[in-house]
């Protein structure tokens, strides 16, 4: 996988029902269409990307991010290089 | 009497089946429900098991048939809107031992079996079949008009259930916890609320039609005024205060395009519905009201969240089953009473069975013009979850009364009721019903 992909849409999330999220109120849930499969999805919270001004079409690239309990997630930036 | 899970065969989810074998050949006749509660005051009298006990009876009566006469239940096992009774929580004994209890102590509390309700209604004493209905009437329904047409059974119970606990909706659980494991982490580690999914296959349709969030303000209005006509809803019941364009707009968002009001409220409530054949209905106070046909959306979105395109292709799929199996055509509908709970997905149904001609992009336009109980095109005369709390069975209630012309002040007016069509849930996954006053 290239670890690329598009932004195809996306939601702002203000009421959170997961605990350890709801500090971060409110922000960015998008919606990534893998470059290699535009039919697999993947969310993310576009971190870098102010809540609420998603470009919906944009290039994304995969980063690893660690959650408030170190948990490593797939997130994605806006015009990145993969890492 | 074990309980039986429906088996496939009995779902009608592809196109090309013809008429319904059993088209107008099962009846509803009777109507119960009970009163509606934010969340359980945890008094015995008030516990999901005694409310069911209190719809049935009530449809019972309300078809004026003796309870022994009754050979079938239906019901949906899982009574939960998103509350869980806490493990560890002490169960209270006190509403335990105020019914017949079953070996599961939260029978009757935060679920219900068949055997509970058997045991509890002793005047229930010739049931010789009982199947469940998972999730909501919708499919409670279906089952109940399979079985009715087979001859399973010829005078059915049809029984959903809601229990509503404290505390916040889907809160507790694993989303409290300070880690995601598991599979569930694919989608629950970015936080997303139970409207998400609907709420960015809304944003899409904006995007693509060029419409805005705030042209569903008649719908919502609308919902509401319907349900303030609802004695049996949680509004009409508790907080009759209308919902006003003002209202709407100025409502805190959840999942953005999605607001406050764009969600349910989760209750407490059951309602149940007797089902019978016409001929036994004959001799029953109500008038009939025949089902033409069901069909079943099962579809499943390709990856996390179904697309628009996903949402549309099923959505017209359904309309297209639904009027096959019943011989009729989007015109003969008089009004539709399609799922709403969120309302930013009740504009995919409607556009989907064509409803007065729509087509993809149009609801929003349509929800601008007279879509009342008095004029020529009723959306949602029920007013669904948004007009009466979180039950998933207003639309079928209302599609009965209105076809026995008996909604009283909810009565739609400017157009004669004839055939109408409910169901849901989603878009992709639900059950569908198109309802008759008459038998063809």
């Amino acid at each position: 996988m290239s670890g690329r992909g598009t932004i195809y849409n996306y939601g702002v999330v203000y009421d959170c029902p997961v605990r350890l999220l709801q500090q971060d109120q409110p922000f960015n849930v998008a919606v990534i269409m893998l470059d290699e499969d535009p039919g697999i999805q993947m969310y993310s919270h576009l971190p870098g990307t102010p809540v609420d001004a998603v470009p919906v079409g944009a290039r994304v690239a995969v980063i690893f991010e660690a959650t408030a309990n170190g948990q490593k997630v797939p997130e994605w930036r806006v015009g990145s290089e993969p890492r | 009497m074990t309980p039986q899970h429906p088996p496939a065969s009995i779902y009608r989810t592809t196109e090309g089946l013809g008429l319904w074998e059993h088209r107008g050949k099962v009846a509803a006749v009777g109507v119960g429900h009970s009163p509606t509660a934010r969340r359980w005051d945890g008094k015995p009298e008030t516990c999901v098991g005694a409310w069911s006990i209190l719809a049935l009876r009530r449809a019972i009566a309300d078809a004026g048939v003796s309870p022994d006469q009754i050979d079938g239940l239906v019901l949906d096992p899982v009574t939960t809107t998103g509350a869980y009774w806490a493990a560890g929580d002490p169960v209270p004994l006190d509403v335990v031992n105020a019914f017949q209890p079953t070996s599961d102590p939260l029978d009757g509390i935060a679920k219900l079996s068949a055997e509970w309700i058997v045991q509890n209604m002793p005047e229930l004493t010739n049931i010789q079949f009982v199947m469940y209905g998972p999730r909501c009437m919708s499919h409670a329904i279906v089952v109940a008009a399979q079985a009715v047409g087979a001859g399973l059974t010829h005078t059915c119970l049809v029984l959903k259930s809601w229990h509503n606990f404290e505390g916040r909706y889907y809160q507790g659980g694993a989303n409290a916890q300070d880690a995601i494991d598991g599979t569930s982490a694919i989608s629950r580690l970015w936080g997303t609320p139970a409207s998400y999914g609907t709420a960015v296959q809304f944003a899409e349709y904006c995007r693509k039609y060029g419409k805005t969030h705030d042209m569903m303000a008649p719908f919502i209005s609308n919902s509401r005024r319907n349900g303030l006509l609802f004695p049996e809803g949680y509004w009409a019941q508790h907080r009759p205060e209308p919902l006003t364009t003002e209202d709407y707009l100025a409502a805190r968002w959840i999942a953005k395009p999605a607001n406050l009001f764009d969600n349910d409220i989760p209750i407490m409530v059951s309602a149940a519905y007797l089902f019978t054949t016409p001929e036994r209905a004959r001799d029953m106070r109500q008038k009939p009201v025949y089902i033409l046909n069901h069909a079943s959306s099962r579809a499943a979105p390709r990856s996390l969240t179904p697309t628009l395109d996903e949402v549309e292709a099923e959505t017209a799929k359904t309309g297209r089953k639904l009027y096959e199996g019943a011989g009729i055509t989007a015109a003969d509908l008089s009004f539709e009473n399609m799922y709403d709970g969120f309302t930013l997905f009740h504009q995919f149904h409607l556009e989907g069975l064509g409803y007065r001609g729509m087509k993809f992009g149009e609801a929003l336009d349509f929800y601008q013009t007279d879509i009342s109980i008095t004029g020529p095109n009723p959306v949602s005369p029920s007013g669904g979850n948004i007009g009466s709390g979180r039950s998933r069975f207003w639309m079928h209630t209302d599609c009965i009364q209105q076809l026995q012309g008996r909604a009283g002040a909810r009565q739609i007016t400017g157009v004669k009721p004839e055939i109408a069509v409910s169901g849901g849930p989603m878009p992709l996954g639900g059950n569908f019903t198109v309802w008759s006053a008459t038998p063809a």
